[in-house]
Protein backbone atom coordinates (compact mmCIF):
# COMPACT_ATOMS: atom_id res chain seq x y z
CA UNK A 1 0.00 0.00 0.00
CA UNK A 2 1.12 3.51 -0.90
CA UNK A 3 4.95 2.08 -1.48
CA UNK A 4 5.57 4.88 -4.64
CA UNK A 5 4.28 7.69 -1.81
CA UNK A 6 6.55 6.16 0.83
CA UNK A 7 9.55 5.96 -1.10
CA UNK A 8 8.63 9.44 -2.62
CA UNK A 9 8.60 11.01 0.55
CA UNK A 10 11.94 8.88 1.88
CA UNK A 11 13.96 10.64 -1.42
CA UNK A 12 13.04 13.89 -0.51
CA UNK A 13 12.84 14.21 3.59
CA UNK A 14 15.54 16.16 5.16
CA UNK A 15 15.38 14.86 8.65
CA UNK A 16 17.86 12.75 10.84
CA UNK A 17 18.05 8.98 10.53
CA UNK A 18 16.38 8.28 13.17
CA UNK A 19 13.08 10.91 12.91
CA UNK A 20 13.37 9.33 8.92
CA UNK A 21 12.82 5.90 10.10
CA UNK A 22 9.82 6.76 12.19
CA UNK A 23 7.71 8.40 9.32
CA UNK A 24 8.28 5.97 6.85
CA UNK A 25 6.72 3.43 9.32
CA UNK A 26 3.90 5.51 10.11
CA UNK A 27 3.34 5.73 6.88
CA UNK A 28 2.86 2.38 6.35
CA UNK A 29 0.48 2.32 9.28
CA UNK A 30 -1.52 5.29 7.62
CA UNK A 31 -2.10 3.23 4.96
CA UNK A 32 -2.71 0.14 6.38
CA UNK A 33 -4.71 1.77 8.97
CA UNK A 34 -6.96 3.15 6.34
CA UNK A 35 -7.17 -0.37 3.98
CA UNK A 36 -8.75 -1.55 7.43
CA UNK A 37 -11.29 0.93 7.55
CA UNK A 38 -12.04 0.43 3.56
CA UNK A 39 -10.91 3.40 2.63
CA UNK A 40 -8.62 3.26 -0.89
CA UNK A 41 -5.05 4.48 -1.34
CA UNK A 42 -6.54 6.77 -3.93
CA UNK A 43 -8.36 8.26 -0.71
CA UNK A 44 -5.73 8.03 1.44
CA UNK A 45 -3.29 10.36 -1.32
CA UNK A 46 -5.51 12.83 -1.66
CA UNK A 47 -5.76 13.32 2.30
CA UNK A 48 -2.40 13.78 2.60
CA UNK A 49 -1.53 15.31 -0.39
CA UNK A 50 1.58 15.35 -2.81
CA UNK A 51 4.93 13.54 -1.21
CA UNK A 52 6.17 17.38 -1.61
CA UNK A 53 3.32 19.12 0.65
CA UNK A 54 3.59 16.11 2.95
CA UNK A 55 7.57 16.52 3.73
CA UNK A 56 7.25 19.67 3.69
CA UNK A 57 4.43 20.10 6.84
CA UNK A 58 6.80 17.66 8.53
CA UNK A 59 10.12 19.50 7.85
CA UNK A 60 8.10 22.90 9.38
CA UNK A 61 7.31 20.78 12.57
CA UNK A 62 10.36 18.87 12.87
CA UNK A 63 13.05 21.69 11.99
CA UNK A 64 12.36 24.27 14.06
CA UNK A 65 14.77 23.73 16.26
CA UNK A 66 17.71 22.05 14.01
CA UNK A 67 17.04 25.30 11.69
CA UNK A 68 17.88 27.54 14.73
CA UNK A 69 21.26 25.22 15.37
CA UNK A 70 22.62 25.78 11.78
CA UNK A 71 22.12 29.40 12.44
CA UNK A 72 24.16 29.22 15.85
CA UNK A 73 26.78 26.81 13.92
CA UNK A 74 27.15 29.46 11.55
CA UNK A 75 27.75 32.36 13.77
CA UNK A 76 30.44 30.14 16.07
CA UNK A 77 32.40 29.48 12.53
CA UNK A 78 32.34 33.11 11.19
CA UNK A 79 33.48 33.81 14.99
CA UNK A 80 36.25 31.07 14.82
CA UNK A 81 37.82 32.48 10.93
CA UNK A 82 37.29 36.06 12.74
CA UNK A 83 39.69 34.82 15.76
CA UNK A 84 42.53 32.64 13.43
CA UNK A 85 42.54 35.31 11.19
CA UNK A 86 43.05 37.83 14.08
CA UNK A 87 45.64 35.42 15.37
CA UNK A 88 47.29 35.15 11.93
CA UNK A 89 47.66 39.11 11.32
CA UNK A 90 48.89 39.40 14.81
CA UNK A 91 51.68 37.16 15.38
CA UNK A 92 52.46 38.06 11.82
CA UNK A 93 53.20 41.67 13.10
CA UNK A 94 55.24 40.54 15.85
CA UNK A 95 57.27 38.18 13.88
CA UNK A 96 60.43 39.22 12.75
CA UNK A 97 63.50 37.46 11.81
CA UNK A 98 65.91 36.19 15.06
CA UNK A 99 68.87 38.31 15.25
CA UNK A 100 67.61 41.57 13.58
CA UNK A 101 69.01 44.00 15.54
CA UNK A 102 66.26 46.58 16.57
CA UNK A 103 63.46 46.33 14.47
CA UNK A 104 65.20 47.09 11.56
CA UNK A 105 62.56 47.44 8.62
CA UNK A 106 65.22 46.63 5.99
CA UNK A 107 66.64 43.97 3.79
CA UNK A 108 68.50 41.88 5.57
CA UNK A 109 70.23 38.25 4.32
CA UNK A 110 69.04 36.36 6.36
CA UNK A 111 66.67 33.09 6.33
CA UNK A 112 63.84 32.52 8.13
CA UNK A 113 64.42 28.71 8.95
CA UNK A 114 61.40 26.26 9.97
CA UNK A 115 58.72 24.68 8.08
CA UNK A 116 56.98 26.98 5.65
CA UNK A 117 53.57 25.60 5.53
CA UNK A 118 52.83 26.38 8.96
CA UNK A 119 52.15 29.87 8.49
CA UNK A 120 49.27 28.89 5.87
CA UNK A 121 47.56 26.72 8.46
CA UNK A 122 45.75 29.27 10.31
CA UNK A 123 44.52 31.74 6.97
CA UNK A 124 43.39 27.64 5.48
CA UNK A 125 41.39 27.16 8.48
CA UNK A 126 39.81 30.27 8.90
CA UNK A 127 39.20 30.16 5.04
CA UNK A 128 37.56 26.77 5.54
CA UNK A 129 35.62 27.99 8.64
CA UNK A 130 34.27 30.76 6.97
CA UNK A 131 33.28 28.39 3.64
CA UNK A 132 31.51 26.44 6.97
CA UNK A 133 29.76 29.18 8.27
CA UNK A 134 28.56 30.72 5.01
CA UNK A 135 27.05 27.39 3.66
CA UNK A 136 24.90 26.78 7.35
CA UNK A 137 23.45 30.19 7.35
CA UNK A 138 22.51 29.89 3.58
CA UNK A 139 20.89 26.02 4.12
CA UNK A 140 19.36 28.54 7.37
CA UNK A 141 17.84 31.07 5.23
CA UNK A 142 16.59 28.87 2.69
CA UNK A 143 14.47 26.28 5.06
CA UNK A 144 13.37 30.03 6.56
CA UNK A 145 11.85 30.92 3.32
CA UNK A 146 9.80 28.53 2.70
CA UNK B 1 -10.25 27.25 2.46
CA UNK B 2 -9.63 29.60 5.47
CA UNK B 3 -7.60 32.49 5.53
CA UNK B 4 -3.45 32.44 6.74
CA UNK B 5 -4.78 33.75 10.33
CA UNK B 6 -7.60 31.51 10.96
CA UNK B 7 -5.38 28.40 10.18
CA UNK B 8 -2.86 29.26 12.24
CA UNK B 9 -5.61 29.88 15.00
CA UNK B 10 -6.53 26.40 14.55
CA UNK B 11 -3.03 25.07 14.54
CA UNK B 12 -2.53 26.27 17.81
CA UNK B 13 -5.51 24.92 19.35
CA UNK B 14 -5.22 21.76 17.73
CA UNK B 15 -1.84 21.02 19.99
CA UNK B 16 -4.04 21.07 23.02
CA UNK B 17 -7.54 19.12 21.74
CA UNK B 18 -4.43 16.46 20.71
CA UNK B 19 -3.45 16.59 24.02
CA UNK B 20 -6.75 16.11 25.76
CA UNK B 21 -7.57 13.40 23.28
CA UNK B 22 -4.79 11.50 24.08
CA UNK B 23 -5.13 11.89 28.03
CA UNK B 24 -8.43 10.21 27.92
CA UNK B 25 -6.87 6.71 27.15
CA UNK B 26 -4.40 5.20 25.10
CA UNK B 27 -5.16 5.75 21.14
CA UNK B 28 -3.51 5.44 17.61
CA UNK B 29 -3.26 7.66 14.87
CA UNK B 30 -6.17 6.56 12.64
CA UNK B 31 -8.58 6.51 15.74
CA UNK B 32 -7.09 10.12 16.23
CA UNK B 33 -8.08 11.30 12.76
CA UNK B 34 -11.80 9.70 13.04
CA UNK B 35 -12.19 11.11 16.54
CA UNK B 36 -11.22 14.67 15.26
CA UNK B 37 -13.38 14.14 12.41
CA UNK B 38 -16.13 12.83 14.03
CA UNK B 39 -16.59 15.46 16.56
CA UNK B 40 -14.94 18.50 15.66
CA UNK B 41 -14.69 18.58 11.66
CA UNK B 42 -16.23 22.17 11.13
CA UNK B 43 -14.61 24.02 14.01
CA UNK B 44 -11.11 22.44 13.44
CA UNK B 45 -11.50 21.73 9.45
CA UNK B 46 -11.40 18.63 8.17
CA UNK B 47 -8.16 15.98 9.81
CA UNK B 48 -5.27 15.37 8.04
CA UNK B 49 -2.73 13.04 8.49
CA UNK B 50 -0.68 15.98 7.58
CA UNK B 51 -1.38 18.22 10.17
CA UNK B 52 -1.98 15.69 12.78
CA UNK B 53 1.18 13.69 12.61
CA UNK B 54 3.79 16.70 12.94
CA UNK B 55 2.27 17.58 15.94
CA UNK B 56 2.25 14.25 17.37
CA UNK B 57 6.05 14.27 16.45
CA UNK B 58 6.58 17.78 18.18
CA UNK B 59 4.51 16.45 20.95
CA UNK B 60 6.31 13.30 21.46
CA UNK B 61 9.96 15.22 20.70
CA UNK B 62 8.71 17.71 24.07
CA UNK B 63 8.50 15.08 25.82
CA UNK B 64 4.75 15.72 26.27
CA UNK B 65 3.69 12.28 25.31
CA UNK B 66 5.29 8.49 24.69
CA UNK B 67 4.39 5.77 22.02
CA UNK B 68 4.46 2.07 22.50
CA UNK B 69 4.56 -0.13 19.09
CA UNK B 70 2.30 -2.81 19.21
CA UNK B 71 4.37 -4.97 16.61
CA UNK B 72 1.30 -7.38 16.23
CA UNK B 73 -1.28 -4.92 15.03
CA UNK B 74 1.49 -2.73 13.54
CA UNK B 75 0.15 0.04 15.43
CA UNK B 76 1.96 2.94 17.47
CA UNK B 77 -0.14 3.87 20.85
CA UNK B 78 0.00 7.34 22.02
CA UNK B 79 -0.45 8.38 25.68
CA UNK B 80 0.10 11.04 27.93
CA UNK B 81 3.79 11.71 30.11
CA UNK B 82 3.52 12.71 33.53
CA UNK B 83 4.67 16.32 31.88
CA UNK B 84 1.86 16.22 29.44
CA UNK B 85 -0.33 15.57 31.91
CA UNK B 86 1.14 19.15 33.68
CA UNK B 87 0.84 20.81 30.55
CA UNK B 88 -2.63 20.05 29.54
CA UNK B 89 -3.61 21.12 32.92
CA UNK B 90 -1.70 24.50 32.51
CA UNK B 91 -3.21 24.97 29.16
CA UNK B 92 -6.90 24.11 30.02
CA UNK B 93 -6.56 26.47 33.05
CA UNK B 94 -5.09 29.16 30.56
CA UNK B 95 -7.89 28.74 28.11
CA UNK B 96 -10.62 29.24 30.04
CA UNK B 97 -9.44 32.46 31.18
CA UNK B 98 -8.40 33.37 28.03
CA UNK B 99 -11.91 32.94 26.46
CA UNK B 100 -13.50 34.37 28.72
CA UNK B 101 -11.51 37.08 28.43
CA UNK B 102 -11.36 37.42 24.69
CA UNK B 103 -15.23 36.87 24.30
CA UNK B 104 -16.17 40.01 26.43
CA UNK B 105 -13.45 41.91 25.12
CA UNK B 106 -14.46 40.97 21.24
CA UNK B 107 -18.41 41.75 22.59
CA UNK B 108 -17.48 45.33 23.06
CA UNK B 109 -16.08 45.16 19.34
CA UNK B 110 -18.48 43.85 17.69
CA UNK B 111 -21.78 45.99 19.06
CA UNK B 112 -19.80 49.04 18.29
CA UNK B 113 -19.19 47.51 14.18
CA UNK B 114 -23.19 46.80 13.84
CA UNK B 115 -23.67 50.11 15.47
Amino acid sequence: MGEDYIRQVKKKLAVSGREKREILRDLEEIFRSAAEEGETEEAVKRRLGPPEAYVRELEEALGEKRGRGSLYGAIFLAALAVLLTGIFLWAKALQKPEDVIGWADGMTDLQVTGPSYLPLLFPAAAALFLAAAIFLAVRYVKRRKR
Amino acid sequence: MDSKYVRQFKKGSLEMVLLCLISRKETYGYEILTELNSRGAQALGYAREGTVYPILYRLEAAGLIRCRTDAQAGRKYYSLTEKGREVLEELLRFWKEYTGWVSAFIEDCTEQEGS
